[in-house]
């Protein structure tokens, strides 16, 4: 008999029960099952968190986008120099700028890529949260669009970027837009198939009446882009081939140094001549009471302001007085366009007093002023484009859409110099990040 | 230490039993530690598959609120919507719309339909066309998922059960609990990123 043999012999003649051990190997098993539901309830945890992640690598991703965006509707470019918002110049491989740009958003971060072209912009954004990213692609169009220049009245004929205002009795004939609210007030008419009002705006107050509902929205304007219009225009023809009438032309009415021009009361000036192209260029243009700029039927005539900073700060660099008028000498196709540049840094402001008129509806015509407040006083009246920094109708003063209006062009200003980039396509990139910043769209 | 082990063999050697009210004490003790261990097991055992099954239809809810999540970002346009199935034309990277090999995005019509038994998403031309359905999901408390958003006058209405063209959908998954306790519910909701005002074709 061995030592093994004694010691199998001792334990199964021992009375013990197996109670211990029963209740261990139950106790392990209940403990497995019990590892087994935690481990699952981990596992969803996990796929919870893994949601949060990815919606927030999304989001940084859009982030990137966004940034983009209003880097190009905030920064000019120029041709050859489109990259300049995302800090580079001209576009490399692959028409992309080839500096990628990055920025962080709350516990994530985004890098995009941008590929300007004349009329859209490509950009390419991936979001990075914890380690897990999301790549989407916009091409963001043009809101104005077009290669040959932007039109700012496609939309709407009046546009005023911080607001619109309609006093008692005033009216509106036309389509509207703005980053604000429309202001109607007792007894005013907004008579529009479209009103554009910033996101969270609407008619405020609305005692008057419009014929449509408001569309919430935004709305930008190129600012204007003068070229050397200062130095090189047709001044030279006033008081020579465009005959001043009712004044005389000393320096106290036109000053072509200072470029202020003054038109006394009965006075009038007749610009271009029909079939041709002139731009004029001033610092101050003033209409007294029933002065007149006439305006050679059949002629293309541009009036440019200088900006406050070219023009002694001023600030009012065009003014109507009651009963003035610049209006077409006849029937024939005249085509005019104030443009007024006016300063980020200095107010300016453009006033029409009582039964001032700017145009006939019959032709074209647009005031174009995106950093000008433009005010209208009792019964003045404008017929064609109107955009400005903000509109005040007053009251019995009206706005009439022309029907040429949104075929304006803004002079000077291809669609890359242009604000108001819209998202047009989104797609949501399967492919993971590509390795190569010259196609960063691979795959999408 | 020659007096630990002479103790620890007197005690091997021991013949002594317990006594008869120990064995009695020491069995019903043993008795109810059994019986607890017993009921834990019994409930763990019962209740993993239960488990297991809303893990699955958690996975099962959240890839499909993926699925259907990126496409209607992508979506362009609403052909048909109710609460219980929604046809749109979205981007879907794919080299034929209905293949099944993967290429950049291309613009198909996708069409999820549920039921009580199941959802199914075809991919189909958005000429026409047969498609290619597969099925999303099964067991969902109902069938009605969908929900909508529009723009009037300026202002958004939501939760509406039909709509043309709506800019935004609500998803909405329910799923029993197998244990018949409270169901589990998804919400989701995502805004069409090339929404366009086009009428329906």
């Amino acid at each position: 008999m061995t030592g093994t043999d004694a010691t199998r012999r001792t334990l199964f003649g021992q009375e013990h029960g197996f109670a211990l051990p029963t209740v261990m190997l139950a106790m392990i098993a209940a403990f497995g099952m019990a590892t087994a539901a935690v481990v699952a309830s981990v596992g969803a945890q996990r796929g919870s968190i893994r949601d949060q992640q990815t919606k927030a690598a999304f989001a940084a991703a859009e982030a990137g986008v966004n940034h983009a965006l209003l880097r190009y509707n905030r920064i000019p470019t120029a041709a050859g120099a489109t990259c300049v918002p995302v800090g580079g110049s001209a576009p490399g491989a692959g028409g992309w700028c080839s500096a990628g740009t990055s920025g962080q958003i709350d516990r994530g971060s985004y890098s995009y890529w941008v590929r300007p072209t004349e009329t859209e912009l490509e950009v390419v954004s991936v979001g990075e949260v914890d380690g897990v990213t999301r790549r989407v692609e916009v091409e963001a169009k043009s809101a104005q669009g077009t290669t040959e220049g932007t039109r700012p009245f496609s939309f709407a004929s009046v546009v005023g970027l911080d607001g619109i205002s309609l006093s008692a009795k005033a009216s509106i004939h036309a389509d509207v837009a703005t980053n604000g609210d429309i202001a109607l007030s007792s007894k005013s008419l907004l008579d529009c198939s479209y009103a554009g009002v910033g996101y969270g705006r609407g008619y405020n107050p609305s005692v008057g009446s419009a014929t449509c509902s408001p569309t919430q929205g935004e709305v930008s304007l190129p600012p204007v882009n003068s070229g050397d219009v200062m130095t090189n225009n047709s001044n030279g023809r006033i008081c020579n081939l465009d005959p001043m009438l009712g004044q005389t032309c000393s320096s106290t009415y036109w000053n072509p140094t200072t470029k202020r021009l003054s038109l006394k009361s009965g006075a009038s000036l007749t610009l271009g001549s029909a079939g041709g192209e002139f731009n004029y260029a001033f610092c101050k243009l003033t209409l007294n009471a029933n002065s007149y700029i006439n305006i050679t039927a059949g002629a293309k005539v541009r009036i440019y302001f200088g900006t406050p900073e070219e023009c002694g700060n001023e600030s009012t660099p065009l003014v109507l007085a009651s009963g003035s008028r610049i209006q077409p000498t006849g029937s024939g196709a005249t085509d005019v366009a104030i443009l007024i540049p006016g300063s980020d840094a200095r107010a300016t402001t453009t006033s029409l007093s009582a039964d001032a008129l700017l145009f006939e509806c019959d032709q074209s015509f647009v005031l174009y002023a995106p950093r000008t407040a433009v005010t209208l006083n009792s019964r003045s009246h404008i017929c064609g484009g109107v955009a400005a920094k903000s509109i005040m109708v007053n009251v019995d003063a009206s706005i009439t859409a022309s029907n040429t209006a949104a075929n304006f062009e803004l002079p000077n200003t291809a669609s890359h110099y242009s604000v108001g980039y819209t998202p047009g396509s989104f797609i949501e990139c399967a492919a993971a990040m590509p390795v190569s910043p010259s196609a960063p769209d691979a795959g999408c | 230490m020659l007096c630990a082990l002479q103790w620890i063999r007197r005690r091997l050697s021991d013949e002594r039993g317990f006594t008869f009210p120990e064995l009695i004490v020491a069995t019903m003790m043993g008795m109810l530690a059994i019986a607890g261990a017993m009921m834990i097991l019994q409930i763990a055992v019962r209740a993993q598959p239960q488990a297991l099954e809303r893990s699955g239809q958690i996975q099962q809810a959240r890839a499909l609120i993926e699925t259907v999540s990126r496409e209607l970002r992508q979506g362009a346009s609403i052909q048909g919507a109710s609460t219980t199935g929604l046809t749109i034309d979205t981007y879907v990277n794919r080299n034929t719309c209905g293949g099944t090999g993967t290429g950049p995005s291309i613009l198909c019509r996708v069409t999820y339909a549920c039921t009580a038994a199941s959802c199914t998403r075809t991919e189909s031309s958005v000429s026409g066309g047969a498609g290619r359905t597969t099925e999303l999901a099964r067991g969902l408390l109902a069938p009605s998922i969908f929900s909508y958003c529009i723009e009037q006058a300026g202002a958004p209405s939501c939760g509406l059960s039909a709509a043309t063209n709506p800019s935004y959908v609500g998803i909405r998954l329910a799923y029993s609990n197998p244990d018949g306790g409270e169901s589990v519910t998804f919400d989701d909701g995502v805004a069409l990123r090339n929404h366009t005002s086009e009428a329906p074709l």
